[in-house]
């Protein structure tokens, strides 16, 4: 049987006001590259006030868990599902 | 694709006309174009039209200077059917970029700490426009999402409110039950020493008064910053925060969406025991200071232009509650409606001295 090497899905902020359409998302790819270009498509900053990286925890909606940096694209998602990124933010 | 077919440059000059180079403006044009989007709403009450508006970012030359300056950007939002909307932003839009260059000045010894320095602005047609970038990659495509409209009397919720703070005729008015203040005052007592936090739910409402217009924001509730790390001068929200928030709205069953945020600045804790009453009655901390942090915060979640922050402040003399939202693109301090206000309920005599952006100057000695 012939593996698909692209899937489909949507990502979502926390607010879930900004939304993007990711068509070519590689089977193989690790969750943290996805999350790494899901950020600026969806124009969210990548640095704290002091220049830190920000890190965002990709929320799969359907199994409603928090989907490691190191798991694999393929074994994690199913096509047209929906990722909400969630940041680690700082108040002072 | 929305933004701006200029590239801008900023050029650094000491306070005598020293030239200290000129940088290529990296900008977010994300708050510049969401404010385009609210006037928009604002002007024609449709969500799908201004969701998916385009919103053209133009400079406004300088008429006095020669050559590319700028004295400011025009944001325009159009959509099939519908009459354009402009509205100007400040060049001030520029002054965080143009600090952030600074620090990187001083870093390289060619400024010195504490260094004044003005800055000016010039804007170059871009070789590619905004809507055709290359680098726009195919594979990802935005997908417009309304916020949905409801309708309410705006002259009917001013009659049963009372004004916190200033009013700007050109803000989006907001409105503020007095129980969700109450309900914030009460977090930040209890929260004593540390910090307290809450997201803000809410609705946006086309006004329904006789030949009136214009779009209003209504606060309904709080919902508690649970799972957070709270310190005394941070309040750190996490993944399991915003899957707490989320899962609260769903309960609730509404069009309600995330609205804003809320935390305390616990003030009166921060003095030390040398610190007399004397000094903790005039001392800055206890006045309301939206941080860098704090606008970071905003701009990474609460990005959208009808966003609110609601600031209480424990201080050393008094509670008071500040609101903070965008203009133009820029975060400042803004006044709301405290709506059904009751003058006998166990809420304190609030003072609302003026909020400032930014980090204030702790009292350097208390006496």
């Amino acid at each position: 049987m012939i593996q698909p090497l692209y899937l489909e899905v949507q990502a979502t902020d926390v607010t879930g006001q900004k939304r993007v359409r990711a068509r070519r998302v590689r089977m193989e790819s690790r969750m943290r590259d996805l999350v790494e270009d899901l950020v600026p498509r969806l124009d969210l900053p990548d640095q704290d006030a002091s220049g830190r990286p920000l890190t965002y925890h990709a929320r799969l909606d359907r199994e409603g868990r928090h989907v490691h940096a190191s798991e694999v694209v393929g074994e994690a998602l199913l096509p047209n599902d929906t990722i909400t990124l969630q940041p680690d933010v700082d108040a002072g | 694709m929305n933004g701006s077919d200029y590239r801008y440059v900023l050029d650094l000059s000491r306070l005598d006309g020293t030239p200290l180079g000129s940088f290529a403006a990296q900008t977010d044009w994300t708050p510049a174009v969401e404010w385009g989007r609210l006037q928009a709403l604002r002007a024609w009450r449709n969500p799908d039209k201004s969701a998916s508006a385009r919103v053209a970012i133009q400079p406004l030359w300088h008429a006095s200077a020669s050559g590319p300056a700028v004295r400011g950007l025009r944001v325009v939002a159009s959509a099939n059917g519908c009459t354009p909307v402009a509205d100007e932003i400040p060049l001030t839009y520029f002054r965080s970029l143009a600090v952030k260059i600074s620090h990187a000045l001083v870093e390289q010894k060619t400024l010195a700490a504490g260094d004044q320095f003005h800055f000016s602005v010039a804007a170059f047609p871009s070789r590619t426009p905004a809507h055709a970038r290359p680098g726009d990659d195919p594979a990802f495509e935005e997908i417009p999402v309304s916020v949905p409209l409801g309708r309410a009397s705006l002259s009917a919720l001013r009659r049963r409110s009372s004004v916190m703070g200033e009013l700007d005729a050109g803000d989006l008015p907001v409105f503020v039950p007095q129980r969700v203040v109450c309900e914030l005052i009460q977090r930040t007592e209890q929260a004593g020493p540390n910090e307290a936090g809450a997201i803000l739910l809410g609705d946006l409402h086309a006004n329904t008064d006789p030949g009136g217009q214009d779009v209003l924001l209504q606060v309904n509730a709080q919902v508690p910053a649970l799972h957070a790390v709270a310190e005394t001068t941070r309040l750190s929200l996490t993944a399991a925060t915003w899957d707490a928030v989320n899962a609260a709205l769903a309960l609730r069953r509404s069009r309600e969406h995330l609205v804003g945020w809320h935390h305390s600045h616990p003030a009166r804790f921060w003095c030390t025991k040398e610190c007399s009453p004397e000094a903790r009655a005039r001392c800055p901390l206890g006045q309301p200071f939206f941080s860098s942090e704090d606008c970071a915060l905003h701009r990474t979640v609460f990005w959208k232009a009808h966003s609110v922050a609601l600031l209480i402040t424990n201080g050393p003399a008094a509670m008071n509650v500040a609101m903070f939202g965008w203009h133009r693109g820029l975060i400042r301090p803004r006044g709301f409606y405290l709506l059904d206000p009751v003058p006998s309920a166990a809420m304190p005599a609030l003072s609302a001295p003026t909020p400032i952006i930014g980090d204030p100057p702790h009292e350097t000695t208390c006496s």
